[in-house]
């Protein structure tokens, strides 16, 4: 046993071969002769009796009590303080086992508690004990073995040590064995020195021990290899780990890089629908923290007019796990609102659950309000804007069409722009189908029903988009109202026209009253001196000067009015001079062009017959247009108070034998016979507000120019004709 | 006829000498005394007897309309019966021209008898105009006879009011109030107190009758 002086429960032995034990150490010696009791007995108890311990020696033969205390004497100082104090006691073995004639080891067990605790109460630090078998008869050995045992099993409890002395003579093997079984080790005496015998049990548990602590110190240091070897690999996944943390790190801080700096926004949430990371981009142009956008926080920049559907439609994305994607306007940091198509994916696990959601917003603002300005722009543009398919079925139009029309975008597509807007009377489609199958820009004229059903005339213009190929791939067009226009050209042309009429009217008028001023002022002399000369006669003294003045003056008159008639004749007939060789075939034209809308509006249709190489000839053009003019004002206003059905202007020109021939002639009622004589008289008019005096001046004017304008006897309508001389130079009269 | 001194006088203002002669010609038949004139401002300038008379104007003349004229007439306090001649008269016109108070409106050529009978229809319009002016000069100038008192009593007598009571009204004994009537009655020339009362309407004089009464 190892040595460990400072452990105060190690008791010095005294025994060189045994060193220092603990309390409740059993163990025994083997002696031959007094001296081997003595040379290790004096020491152990002067160790005993130094570490202030109670001693108590039972002595045995050879030794005697008193041989033992002389030897003590001799070996301790001031052993005779000790004797007194009865720090040790030195006594007779067999005194102290048998009790009368027997021996009662229960009682020495109970001695040896009581000796201890009593050791202990005097304030010794324990017991120590020495005790001798010798007397010990031989059928007393097994009960004695056995109490050694049951001393050997308690004395660990005690604070005590104990020295058992065996004589070597006399012992059997038997016995030998059974005290070494009885202790925990022996000393024996060999070639003159102690040594410490162990018994089997120690030694096998010693060795056991040390098999133990070997295979321990095995298993230990194998272990710490396992260990050394598992820290190594440890430490080279630590550091394994480390570098792909590093790399992963780096690769995130570089992602993360990316993330925050690309021109996107970016952002990303649990499969809830909140979300925990915007990136930098989407930080910065909203004007929040991560945490003030995370959860809902980025909700706040949502336009108000966009939030509800952007949260339905995200709603429905994450109840429903599908692509999000919508264009919505966010709000920047400064207040200004933007356009953004934002754009979610689910990511999803291995069993198809989604575990994130990750998205995009674009900034489509430049896009947005191209396109916007666009559509605005197409939508507000005051015609229909449509585009058709290469067969004229329409693939798109505008809102104006779907305004105008009161038909809903469907209704308009294919052939309904059509079937379902077009006046029945112009649903021509075979037309329409042709105009787009020749592939020309083309304009045609339509009228379309507006949603309060009332119909307005359209240009419709087309343009074909041709591919690669030539071929017509779409076609763009317009519709354009040009109803006001063409009311508006209407009113015009009417108001012209009833502009003209008043003038004509008006010059009539003037020319009229000018006519009866003129005319009645002599005429009102006249009838006044006539009067005068009636009266005068009747009068009992009539004067014959006076009544020659007042004759006289009457005819002066007459003369005068008849001059007056002559002048206004005469200024009429003024201007006359401007002659030039005239082809009338093209007169005729000028003045059918003059006329156009007004025969349209009177739904008078013009049928020409015209003769090719007409010869020219010598008059006013101003003039005789006056003429075709009058003729036609005249037939398209006979044929308008008239109920006939058809309204059929014939313009005929010839040649003849007077020269050249040009006939009109209407569908309306005619001119009754016994008016045809007087229709060229001045002031004869069968209208209500005619004067009289259109036909007076035509025929004058042909006159003018040498011809003759007459009505001629027809089935239908009325038909009035004039010649012209060819050649004739001198058309004067 | 008198042919001397004329009681009335015909004036004709028309820019055509011919149809001028030919009325004064038909118009002296009848023995009424004509004067003729080729303008406005000739008419205008001319000096008028204070005789009845009347103007044929034509409607159309140089420089001036005659509904113009007959209202330049009007605000120079000519107030001479017009009978309009036009050689194209119209509706609207003749009606503007009666409104001002014109005799006739007469179409040329017109028929003598017309012109005739509106001629008379406008010297007897003138006559009485120039009677009752006479007369109310007259009248007025009695009236300036009249002292401040019979001034005062005359309204109250022509109201009707009998002596005593113009008495009460004027603070005079009634007998007082006699003397005053009898002496206004035969200054004014009036023999009757109705006569009074037409007098008084004359010169417009208000009755007291919207007086308070007592």
């Amino acid at each position: 046993m190892a040595t460990q002086p400072v452990d105060p429960q190690l008791r010095k032995t005294g025994i060189g071969a045994v060193g220092d034990v603990p309390w409740g150490t059993h163990f025994f010696m083997f002696y031959e002769t007094k001296e081997d009791l003595l040379d290790t007995l004096v020491p152990y108890f002067k160790a005993g009796l130094e570490a202030g311990e109670l001693c108590l020696w039972m002595v045995s033969e050879p030794l005697t009590e008193e041989e033992a205390r002389n030897a003590l004497r001799k070996a301790v100082p001031k052993f005779e303080r000790y004797l007194a104090e009865r720090s040790i006691e030195i006594l007779g073995g067999r005194r102290f086992y048998v009790s009368g004639d027997n021996l009662d080891l229960q009682r020495a067990i109970r001695t040896w508690a009581e000796k201890t605790d009593s050791a202990l109460t005097r304030g010794y630090a324990g017991l120590r004990v020495s005790a001798s078998t010798a007397w010990l008869a031989r059928k007393d050995w097994h009960a004695f073995s056995d109490y050694e045992s049951e001393v050997n099993n308690s004395i660990s409890n005690w604070r005590m040590t104990a020295l058992c002395t065996y004589p070597l003579l006399g012992s059997s093997a038997a016995e030998i064995l059974d005290v070494a079984r009885t202790h925990q080790f022996a000393i024996a005496r060999r070639n003159k020195g102690w040594e410490m015998v162990e018994t089997s049990e120690l030694k096998q548990a010693k060795s056991e021990i040390k098999r133990l602590n070997d295979e321990l110190e095995r298993r230990v240091v194998e272990r710490t290899q396992q260990l050394e070897a598992a820290n190594r690999s440890l430490r080279n996944e630590i550091a394994e780990r480390e570098l792909a943390e590093k790399a992963v790190r780096e690769s995130e801080d570089r992602l993360r890089l990316v993330i925050d700096t690309i021109p996107h926004q970016i952002w990303s949430g649990p499969p809830d629908g909140s979300l925990d990371f915007c990136n930098a981009q989407w930080l910065s142009y909203m004007g929040l923290t991560q945490e003030e956008a995370q959860g809902e926080g980025w909700q706040r920049m949502l336009h108000p007019d966009d939030r509800e559907q952007v949260l339905t439609a995200w709603a429905e994305s994450v109840a429903r796990g599908t692509l999000y994607e919508q264009e919505e306007r966010h709000r920047r940091a400064d207040g200004q609102y933007r356009w953004f198509l934002s754009r979610g994916v689910p990511l999803r696990d291995s069993e198809g659950r989604i575990v994130r959601w990750y998205g995009t917003n674009t900034d489509i603002e430049d896009r947005k309000v191209a396109e916007d300005r666009l559509r605005l722009v197409i939508d507000t543009l005051p015609v229909l804007v449509w585009s058709k398919s290469p067969d004229g079925s329409a693939d798109f139009l505008n809102q104006r069409f779907r305004e105008y029309t009161g038909l809903s975008g469907e209704e308009g597509l294919g052939w309904g722009w059509m079937m379902n807007a077009f006046h029945p009377e112009d649903r021509a489609e075979e037309e329409w189908r042709a105009a787009f199958a020749a592939g020309q820009p083309f304009e045609k004229e339509a009228r379309l029903r507006r949603a309060d059903g009332e119909y307005h005339r359209f240009m419709v213009r087309a343009v074909p988009l041709r591919d690669d190929q030539g071929k017509v791939a779409k076609w763009y067009g317009t519709s354009a109202d040009i109803e006001d226009r063409r009311r508006a050209e209407e009113a015009l042309q009417e108001a012209q026209e009833t502009l003209a009429r008043v003038t004509r009217t008006q010059a009539m008028g003037e020319l009229a009253a000018t006519i009866a001023h003129e005319v009645n002022q002599p005429l009102a002399a006249i009838v006044t001196n006539g009067n005068f000369s009636l009266r005068h006669l009747d009068s009992a003294t009539p004067n014959p000067d006076k009544l020659r003045t007042a004759i006289t003056e009457i005819v002066n008159d007459g003369a005068r009015a008849s001059a007056v008639i002559s002048r206004i004749r005469g200024s009429l007939m003024k201007g006359v001079a401007k002659r030039t060789e005239l082809d009338m075939n093209q007169i005729i034209q000028d003045v059918t062009i003059l006329l156009r809308n007004e025969l349209s509006r009177n739904r008078v249709s013009l049928r020409k017959e015209l003769a090719a190489e007409l010869p020219r000839v010598h008059g006013d053009s101003v003039q005789l247009q006056q003429v075709l003019i009058n003729l036609m004002m005249n037939a398209v206003e006979a044929m308008r108070t008239s109920k006939a059905r058809i309204r059929e202007l014939l313009i005929r020109s010839a040649k003849n034998s007077d020269g050249v021939l040009v006939q009109m002639q209407d569908s309306g009622p005619g001119i009754e016979p016994e008016l045809a004589s007087r229709i060229f008289e001045p002031f004869f008019t069968t209208k209500a507000e005619g004067i009289g005096m259109g036909l007076a001046i035509s025929r004058s004017i042909i006159e003018s120019h040498g011809g003759k304008l007459s009505i001629i006897p027809s089935a239908q309508g009325a038909l009035f004709q004039f010649t012209l001389p060819v050649n004739h130079h001198n058309g004067h009269d | 006829m008198v042919t001397t001194e004329p009681a009335s006088i015909v004036f004709v203002v028309d820019d055509d000498p011919s149809i001028r002669r030919a009325i004064k010609r038909l118009v002296e038949s009848v023995g009424l005394h004509v004067e003729l004139f080729g303008s406005a401002p000739e008419f205008m300038s001319s000096s008028r007897p204070e005789v009845t008379s009347c103007l044929v104007l034509d409607i159309r003349l140089p420089g001036i309309s005659g509904l113009d004229f007959q209202r330049e007439l009007a605000e120079a306090h000519v107030h001479v019966p017009i009978i309009f001649i036009t050689g194209h008269g119209d509706i609207p016109m003749s009606v503007r021209a009666m409104k001002a108070g014109a005799v006739e409106f007469l179409t040329k050529p017109f028929r003598d008898q017309d012109l005739l009978d509106a001629i008379q229809v406008a010297l007897k319009r003138d006559s009485t105009t120039r009677q009752h002016q006479a007369e109310t000069a007259t009248l007025r100038e009695r009236l300036d006879l009249l002292t401040p008192r019979e001034r005062e009593v005359l309204p109250l007598v022509v109201s009707g009011l009998l002596n005593k009571q113009v008495a009460a009204e004027i603070g005079a004994t009634e007998a007082t109030v006699k003397v005053h009537r009898s002496q206004l009655m035969k200054k004014m020339g009036a023999d009757s107190l109705p006569e009074l009362v037409r007098m008084a309407e004359k010169l417009s004089i208000p009755s007291s009758s919207d007086k308070p009464r007592q």
